[in-house]
């Protein structure tokens, strides 16, 4: 059938203008900052961890003492006060520059661990899903065992072996076992995203399958992965705090969270609160704004939240 | 079924075998030997014990016989205390751990539970907040931080439990609690939103438009469905209670596998050690597949046998 060209009626010009897009268009970064910044628990948790990094920058140089300054005659278990902002410990060092000089070291144990994430994990996850077939069966079946394996077991392990407590082995320990989860994620999301048209696109065109990975499928997969990482950092802080607290870690003199609640744990008993405390409640404020902005993160990055 | 669980065996095997693999390689690694000491001992002394202990075969033999003896469950001696097998110790130790840590499983499941509960029934109310508040400190707050807190003020101030100990049954409140508390957390939070997601469905809809009167369209129909995820962070939540023992064990003086475990770290006792981490592991192991058949259990509509999506 067909149709008389009289019986076609030209559009008016509204409609097109109505097609013009007004407002500038938003990336999906900027979705994410946006549903990000609406949630007061991540904001909290963005500025509390913004606050721990100019801290363990700047806190130990914020009181004149060292971390490893002792004061054995009249400075020993002194309360806080102007002097010593959170007071001394049994040897008369300051627990205000130990309790920051820990955090850099929970700090730097974290970000290593983040990255050893990046490295290993999607690497191998992103080799797996991209592969397929029998190179993804081995290389998941070696995740799959190892995986079965008590972290923290092993990273005693491999420290008892090493036996010269510090904070590489602590690293080296942290990251051979810590990328298994980011390597599962990346490797599911992979299988997903690969089957999609934009990568057949891609290659049609002739994408090599470096530029494949690196500029078509691991930004797909940064949300998931920044999420990962969000919450790899707590997880490795806790892992620092508590192989220094049972004497695998970090040794004196260098201070840690974990080595510091230890050497605290008999004054409990006694009315020295502060030398248990401040490194204590700054160990869980760490983890709780990690996982306030991890929790945050989720939801502004998880698409089945999307509307 | 029959294939997963088949599966899951052979996998579980594998692991076995690669931490025992491993836990050898690693020993062997270490510089030295169990008998370098200050003590000058004869050359003779030395190779009498290196022969006792099995030390002057080849690392292949070492191997093999270490195998064999895993196999038949027989985990060595310690160096430190020659008089006692790691074996003894273990079948000593395990009882005091497994009885600490199957309570706090269990008041972190019950605890977890109906916490979760109370804040999805009062969504967006106070009791949702409180909870939610209790389960944020529960998350971020190591056990071995919360256990001197807790000696200070049950033990010490108010004198209401006692401070450290085993036998007492008051005593095993404070590490069972302790040991607890981020589990409860973690649970709770599952729980909440996983009540929040069943709420919302249709068969929740028809229970309710016949009548049913509410404690009962949640005993009976929301529960049975919202409890089932907490099942699968079982595994996980095993594995962390074990962990938090070493460190709540040495914190409450406890006599169990943990405290051994530590000591046997500082004394560096390999052979402790090493037995210590293959039966910490193969528990482990085999905790987790049976978390995974009981998931598969409860709930039907999960195919175990698959591999996509996990």
């Amino acid at each position: 059938m067909t149709m008389p060209a009289e019986r076609f009626e030209s559009a008016p010009k509204r409609q097109a203008a109505m097609e013009v897009l007004r407002r500038p268009s938003v990336t999906y970064w900027q979705d994410v900052w946006r549903r990000l910044r609406k949630n007061h628990l991540a904001i909290i948790g963005l500025i509390g961890v913004a606050l721990l990094i100019i801290m363990a920058i700047i806190g130990p140089y914020l009181q004149d003492y060292s971390y490893y300054e002792q004061n054995l005659g009249t400075g020993k278990n002194l309360s806080p006060s102007g002097e010593h902002l959170f007071g001394t410990d049994d040897l008369g060092r300051d627990v205000f520059v130990r309790v920051w000089y820990g955090a850099r070291i929970s700090l730097v144990v974290g970000f290593a661990a983040a990255l050893m994430d990046l490295l290993i994990g999607v690497l191998w996850g992103g080799i797996a899903g991209y592969k397929g077939g029998r190179i993804d069966e081995v290389m998941m079946r070696i995740v799959d065992v190892l995986w079965g394996l008590p972290y923290l077991l092993i990273v005693i392990l491999i420290l008892v072996v090493m036996d010269d407590p510090g904070l590489l082995p602590i690293l080296i320990a942290l990251s051979i076992t810590g990328w298994l989860n980011m390597a599962r994620l990346v490797r599911g999301q992979i299988l997903q995203l690969k089957e999609q048209e934009f990568v057949m696109a891609a290659q049609t065109l002739g994408a090599s399958t470096k530029r494949l990975m690196l500029k078509h499928l691991i930004p797909n997969v940064m949300g998931p992965i920044i999420v990962m990482i969000t919450f790899t950092v707590p997880t490795a802080i806790f892992a620092e705090a508590f192989l220094s607290f049972l004497g695998l870690g970090i040794q004196a003199p260098f201070a840690s969270w974990g080595t510091m609640i230890n050497d605290s744990l008999i004054v409990i008993l006694m009315d020295d609160w502060w030398r248990l405390f401040f490194p204590a409640f700054f160990l869980s404020m760490t983890l709780l704004v990690f996982n306030f902005l991890g929790d945050g993160l989720r939801d502004a990055l998880d698409p089945k939240m999307r509307k | 079924m029959l294939r997963f669980i088949g599966r899951r065996v052979v996998l579980m095997l594998l692991s076995l075998w690669v931490i025992a693999t491993l836990t050898f390689v690693l020993m062997k690694c270490i510089p030295g030997d169990p008998f370098t000491s200050e003590k000058k001992y004869p050359p003779q002394t030395i190779a009498n014990l290196k022969a006792e202990y099995g030390l002057d075969k080849s690392i292949p033999e070492q191997y093999v016989t270490y195998i064999t003896n895993l196999a038949k469950f027989d985990l060595g001696f310690s160096i430190n205390n020659t008089s006692r097998t790691v074996n003894e110790m273990l079948s000593d130790s395990f009882p005091v751990s497994a009885e600490l840590g199957a309570y706090s499983v269990l008041l972190a499941l019950c605890a977890g539970v109906l916490m979760g509960i109370t804040a999805a029934l009062w969504q967006n109310r106070l009791p949702d907040y409180v909870m939610m508040i209790l389960a944020v400190i529960g998350i971020s707050v190591p056990s071995f931080v919360l256990a001197p807190f807790l000696q200070k003020y049950f033990g010490l101030e108010w004198k209401i439990l006692p401070l450290a100990g085993w036998g007492d049954p008051p005593q095993i409140i404070l590490p069972a609690a302790a040991l607890a508390l981020g589990q409860v957390a973690l649970i709770a939070r599952l729980m909440r939103s996983s009540m929040l997601d069943v709420v919302t469905q249709d068969y929740i809809r028809t229970a309710r438009a016949k009548g049913l009167p509410p404690w009962r369209v949640i005993s009976r129909h929301t529960l049975r469905n919202a409890i089932i995820p907490v099942v699968t962070i079982m595994g996980p939540a095993i594995a962390a209670v074990l962990t938090g023992s070493f460190v709540i064990e040495k914190i409450f003086s406890i006599p169990g596998m943990g405290k051994y475990f530590v000591e046997s770290i500082t004394n560096r006792d390999y052979p402790v050690i090493m037995g210590t981490t293959i039966f910490y592991a193969s528990f482990l192991i085999m905790m987790n597949l049976l978390v995974d058949l009981t998931y598969g259990w409860i709930d039907p509509r999960i195919k175990v046998g698959g591999r996509e999506g996990r």
